[in-house]
């Protein structure tokens, strides 16, 4: 027994600097859902109120610009209305995809340095808010939702090494996925684009509407370049984005009420 | 004012965490750098307090940077490898020097000081990009951002430590 406290009292140094590993690996890699959700939950808990804070003091500062912005934008949503009653009134309305809820709230902690990044949305489960929901603002796709506490939500955002969405060429059927090489925060790569789509530099890039999580399009950016893979079968296309991702501005939760029924029959279909 | 007063030590350690999380973890260098600079813990923090405790400090100093950046616990792993590993590379870098009891990184000369710094940047930056991207196939990735990032924590270092260390008499 004494051997044993011996060794504990010798070793005490090294077994403090595996264990506090062992914790930090196991709240970074752990395949636990109820470990990692509970960590990210007291961690936004906590980290969300004093990032409400400072953002708080940020926003006052850009408040003139933000209202600049607003009336810009509500000239636009004005033009588009007119328009939109106009063909109302000799259209149907009923047969128009009512589908997509937005649901309005601010990014109160934005990363975009690293090689995965998040955004911290002040919106959680009170809010209707829930994974897997898209966020975008008026400039166009900014990431979806992956984890959702009761008042905040992390956002996986489109500069994330595992982002993968569905987007296509605007004025075309050829869809791709967009992802990130980590690199540049305002330019994203589309991938699986075969070689016979008929695409030039300035083309745009929309949403493919290919998931439930999106609707179809969304803005995400601009061709900036392309060149073919080592097969030459598919391009790789350096898209630029709209948004710049380092000021972000007010954002949009996308709901889509039919997402349980397309899961459903999609779950069907697979059994 | 005596900058040496321990009371200094908990102070300057928070004030370094939120200038990480609040200034320049918000910056975006040449559209993808945000340096880090809360490194400087390992070179603030006496050399010869109990060994324990500096590494129980450096996953509580890691954890809370972790929950005001929403990454996971990838601050406190690196944080408490560099901590664990310090003095074996203060041993490289100051030679006896550090064996004696009455040894202060900041009464060495600068060369040695600055040269402590780039190594504990490097070390830091290359472990905690490896994690984060944790693939072999973005090794290019890794060292790209190593470097990058590294040159620009090192030059962001140097006056901060001139404001956080003590005064020399």
């Amino acid at each position: 027994m004494q051997r044993i406290i011996d060794f504990f009292l010798g070793n005490r140094l090294r077994l403090l600097f595996w264990c506090y590993l062992l914790i930090g690996i196991a709240l970074t890699a752990s395949e636990n859902i109820y470990l990692k959700s509970s960590y990210l939950n007291t961690s936004s808990r906590l980290s969300g109120g004093i990032h409400l804070f400072f953002s708080g003091i940020g926003d006052y500062f850009s408040l003139a610009s933000e209202n600049k912005f607003l009336t810009t934008q509500n000239k636009v949503l004005m033009e588009r209305l007119v328009a939109f009653e106009k063909y109302e009134l000799n259209h149907d309305s009923t047969l128009m995809n009512k589908n997509f809820e937005f649901i309005n709230g601010r990014i109160i902690k934005n990363s975009f340095t690293g090689i995965d990044n998040y955004l911290t949305l002040s919106l959680g489960e009170q809010d209707s808010v829930f994974t897997d929901m898209g966020v975008v603002n008026e400039k166009g796709l900014l990431g979806i939702i992956e984890f959702s506490g009761n008042s905040f939500s992390t956002v996986q955002s489109i500069l994330h090494s595992k982002s993968k969405i569905n987007v296509k060429v605007k004025g075309t059927d050829y869809f791709g996925s967009l992802v990130w090489n980590g690199k540049k925060t305002n330019n994203v790569q589309l991938i699986d684009i075969p070689d016979l789509a008929p695409i030039k530099k300035g083309d745009t890039i929309i949403s493919g509407g290919m998931s439930s999580i999106f609707p179809e399009n969304i803005p995400v950016g601009t061709i900036e370049d392309f060149k073919l893979t080592a097969a030459k079968n598919y391009y790789i296309i350096e898209v630029r984005l709209f948004n710049d991702m380092q000021n972000i501005g007010p954002v949009y939760v996308i709901k889509n009420h039919l997402k349980q029924e397309i899961k459903a029959v999609e779950k069907n279909t697979d059994e | 004012m005596n900058r040496e007063l321990p009371i200094y030590l908990p102070i300057k350690v928070v004030l370094l965490i939120l200038i990480q999380a609040f200034v320049f973890s918000k910056m975006a260098l040449f559209g993808f750098i945000s340096p880090m600079i809360y490194i400087l813990i390992l070179y603030i923090y006496p050399t010869h307090k109990n060994r324990s405790l500096w590494i129980t400090w450096a996953f509580l100093f890691g954890l809370s940077l972790d929950i005001l950046l929403d990454t996971l616990a990838l601050h406190a792993i690196v944080l408490v490898f560099m901590a664990y590993i310090r003095p074996k590379m203060m041993r490289i870098m100051f030679g006896l020097n550090f064996e004696q009891k009455s040894f202060r990184i900041q009464q060495a000369p600068v060369a040695q000081r600055y040269s402590f710094i780039a190594a504990i940047i490097i070390l830091h930056h290359l472990v905690y990009f490896s994690l984060e991207a944790f693939s072999w196939s973005k090794w290019l990735l890794v060292l790209e951002k190593t470097f990058s990032t590294g040159i620009v924590s090192f030059i962001f270092s140097l006056p901060l430590i001139t404001l956080l260390s003590p005064r020399r008499k």
